[in-house]
């Protein structure tokens, strides 16, 4: 195993992210727009202390595309 | 002829004032006897005969009225055509038809004998979703 695994299993090992905020999911025309704000923070588990705070505020749209439903037979 | 017509004229002033009275008697009496004896016998003979009416002919009619769905259902095939379009809009899903229609088709032929258009035009109310994280925790593991 190399030293850069080795650096990265302990990295990855010892650290645990943690997410908190809020978003909100609402129908706009021809998609959906999630706004909000996350706050992460990079902990090290072993030492008990948080590393890193990342403040990630969101705004995104997701375009849907119409739906075409056929309509059911009657058999 | 003035002494003829003044003859009928004074006749039947008599004849009026004497046979008047006794007529409108007699028409009395015979209305009070029309409705309190014949009336409620012509009533009861009426609901009898309807019941006997209904209870003779109503399996004529249930039989006649089976006979005719079945004939219904077996002559013809009812088909529904058309798609329904979902579109995503400003707070809501709107459905909308698009060539929605009921044919009414022959068992036999295929043929269409009557098309009926459905509308569809539906709005469906879709509120803000919140999405909430509290301390969610990625924990990452490696693959070894």
């Amino acid at each position: 195993m190399s030293i850069v695994d080795d650096l990265v299993e302990n990295l990855v090992e010892r650290n645990a992210i943690k997410l908190n905020g809020a978003l909100t999911i609402s129908l706009i025309d021809g998609g959906l727009a999630v706004k909000g704000r996350l706050y992460s923070t990079l902990r090290d588990q072993k030492k008990g202390k948080d590393l890193l705070n990342v403040d990630i505020p969101v705004d995104a749209q997701v375009r849907v595309g119409d739906v075409v439903i056929p309509v059911p037979q009657i058999k | 002829m003035s002494d003829v017509k003044a003859f009928i004229d004074t006749v039947g002033k008599d004849v009026t004032s004497v046979a008047g009275p006794r007529i409108d008697t007699a028409a009395a009496g015979i209305s009070d006897k029309v409705l309190n004896t014949y009336g409620p016998r012509v009533s009861a003979f009426a609901n009898e005969l309807v019941k006997d009416i209904i209870s003779e002919q109503s399996v004529t009619v249930r039989d006649f009225v089976t006979s005719l769905i079945q004939e219904l259902c077996q002559r013809y095939r009812p088909e529904i055509v058309g798609d329904v379009r979902a579109h995503i809009a400003q707070g809501g899903l709107d459905l909308t038809g698009q060539g929605v229609r009921l044919d009414l088709k022959r068992q036999d032929t295929g043929a269409v004998v009557a098309s009926l258009d459905i509308p569809i035009a539906i709005r469906i109310n879709v509120g803000d979703l919140g999405v909430t994280l509290k301390d969610t925790t990625i924990a990452l593991d490696v693959v070894r």
